[in-house]
């Protein structure tokens, strides 16, 4: 009887091991195997044509949208982290009613700012006015700087994109309406009623174009241009970003977003997925989001290595980019158009405030 | 190592691989 014990519990402990080596090196030999994309759908390229342009200028009017991390950082922290409602933020000029610590660091505001120049194939042009920066003083030096003032006073510009709700990039909106209220404006379908009101007592007076609520959308806008919403969570309380899409002939598409919240990845995945020619991404502007307050974590490297897959033909990053990534991108060999680190801009690593990219 | 204990290892191996592909089915089932 007690010989039978022991044979029993052998066997039992022997199947114990066993089934642990068969389970695990079953799963080292399937994820090795072409098995392993078996139960993952397939990735098609998209066919959406959206026609096409001859080519792509920016002017990157801003990209500073504010000058001091630190003052930044314990701004948000005093008043309770990044998830907090951005409009209860004490920051100049919008976060300030009823707000009992209004204006910390008013010197520290910017903003962010871009001016695209599309090039039609009829050698026409359609300009874009990227997002709105955020200080009044900050950014209407700038827009002057670059011209934007005339060009909004004379109607060169075909519409203002706020890219989204962000302080940064759309609570500058009374410089632009100061030069011309009636412009059209395009902005993401989740805007929160604080940032409609803002909309209202900045003066704006021109055709309003709101994305679809929650949902992630392509709008083509003219031939060679199209804008996809994404209805994405973002920090300081704010929802959905929409960004840019380009298909400039014989180079391929060229993505311009104001943060990228949505992540360079995603938002080129998107491309692949959506546009005919999506397969051919050439080019991409702005900022990608990946340290955006120049901290680094090893995860980041993660965002940088895939970002090579896509074999982008020129990368012209500022703003949220980080400089660290910046210089990261740099390092891993990425062709980064260089700025040259004037008016406030920190770094020749990325394009700078006054600095322009060609595509192609 | 008793005959029985590799007759166990053996039994063993062979759960463990139906077993992985059924975990599998099931997150493929669930969608994860």
């Amino acid at each position: 009887m007690e010989e039978k014990g022991v044979t029993r519990r052998d066997f039992v402990k022997g199947m114990a091991v066993g089934g642990a080596f068969g389970f695990i090196g079953t799963m080292g030999v399937y994820s090795h195997s072409p098995l392993r994309s078996a139960f993952i759908p397939e990735k098609k390229p998209g066919n959406v044509d959206i026609g096409e342009c001859k080519k792509v200028k920016i002017l990157c009017v801003s990209e500073t949208s504010w000058f001091n991390n630190d003052h930044l950082m314990d701004d948000i922290k005093a008043m309770g982290g990044l998830l907090v409602n951005q409009w209860t933020y004490p920051w100049p000029p919008a976060g300030k009613p009823g707000n009992p610590k209004a204006d910390l660091h008013p010197e520290n505001a910017g903003g962010y700012s871009a001016l695209i120049d599309v090039t039609l194939l009829d050698d026409s042009h359609k300009y874009i006015l990227l997002d709105t920066g955020w200080d009044y003083e900050w950014t209407d030096e700038r827009f002057k700087a670059c011209g934007i003032d005339k060009m909004l006073k004379e109607g060169y510009i075909d519409f203002l994109y706020i890219s989204h709700e962000h302080f940064d990039h759309f609570w500058g909106l009374p410089v632009t309406l100061k030069y011309k209220p009636d412009i059209t404006m395009m902005i993401g379908g989740n805007y929160y009623p604080e940032g409609m009101q803002y909309i209202k007592d900045s003066g704006f007076k021109g055709k309003l174009i709101v994305d679809e609520k929650d949902t992630p959308k392509l709008y083509p806008l003219f031939p060679g241009c199209a804008s996809y919403y994404f209805p994405i969570p973002i920090i300081c309380r704010v929802f959905g970003e929409h960004s840019l899409y380009f298909n400039v002939k014989d180079a391929g598409i060229v993505q311009v977003t104001g943060c990228c919240h949505q992540s360079i990845i995603k938002f080129a995945d998107t491309a692949y997925r959506t546009l005919k020619g999506g397969d051919k991404p050439y080019g991409v502007y702005g900022g990608l989001h990946i340290s955006p307050f120049e901290d680094w974590d090893p995860k980041y490297d993660d965002l940088v290595r895939s970002l090579g897959a896509w074999n982008f033909k020129k990368i012209g990053c500022n703003h949220c980019t980080g400089v660290i990534t910046a210089k990261k991108f740099i390092e891993a060999g990425y062709p980064v158009e260089r700025g040259t680190a004037k008016f406030r801009s920190k770094d020749t690593a990325y394009l700078g405030n006054g600095d322009t990219i060609e595509f192609p | 190592m008793s005959a029985m204990y590799k007759w166990g290892i053996v039994a063993g191996v062979g759960i463990g691989i139906v077993a992985y592909f059924v975990f599998v089915m099931i997150l493929s089932l669930v969608g994860a």
